[in-house]
């Protein structure tokens, strides 16, 4: 009989715990700051762009974009979707090289940097240079 | 120079020197 009471003790000590780690809910959604083994999963596109205008007068705008795709937070594929420049009135422009500085596949992260030639009017007396920058960075989602 | 014609092509081509210098500026700084 006693041997009984403390088996059943037993099971009911066990039901409890039971129940109560049950009760503690499901384990909380980790990012990639918090979950050494995640990070973003996915692709994505990044722009960058230098512009200036005045109404009626010029308008110019340099954009560099740059797709790339991420598994657990590291780059498996990158590269430049398009680099171009928008211009009207007394300025024109012209997209020139574009190119990765550092990271890329394998990193975490990525650096870019396009220049774009630039002058006022079309007789190109002063030839100007737009350098843009772009990062992708290590932390994003 | 006392030609009127080549006066008024002097003038013009001050005048755009001078708007295109102004552009220059303009946009070197607010091209960010």
């Amino acid at each position: 009989m006693r041997r009984a009471s403390v088996l059943i003790a037993l099971m009911v000590a066990l039901a409890l715990a039971g129940a109560a780690a049950a009760a503690t809910g499901p384990p909380v959604t980790c990012g990639p700051t918090c979950d050494p083994g995640g990070g973003y999963t996915g692709c994505k596109s990044l722009s960058a762009s230098h512009s200036s205008s005045v109404w009626a007068v010029y308008s110019i705008r340099h954009v560099l974009v740059v797709s790339y795709c991420k598994k657990n937070g590291v780059i498996t594929s990158i590269s430049i979707a398009a680099h171009y420049c928008d211009y009207s009135g007394f300025v024109s422009c012209s997209p020139t090289v574009a190119w990765r500085t550092g990271g890329g596949v394998g990193a975490t992260w990525a650096t870019f940097e396009a220049h774009a030639q630039w002058t006022v009017t079309s007789l190109h007396i002063y030839n100007n240079t737009d350098v843009l920058g772009l990062t992708v960075p290590t932390i994003d989602g | 120079m006392n030609d009127p014609w080549c006066r008024r092509l002097a003038i013009t081509i001050g005048v755009w020197a001078i708007v295109v210098l102004v552009l220059q500026v303009v946009v070197s700084l607010t091209f960010r």
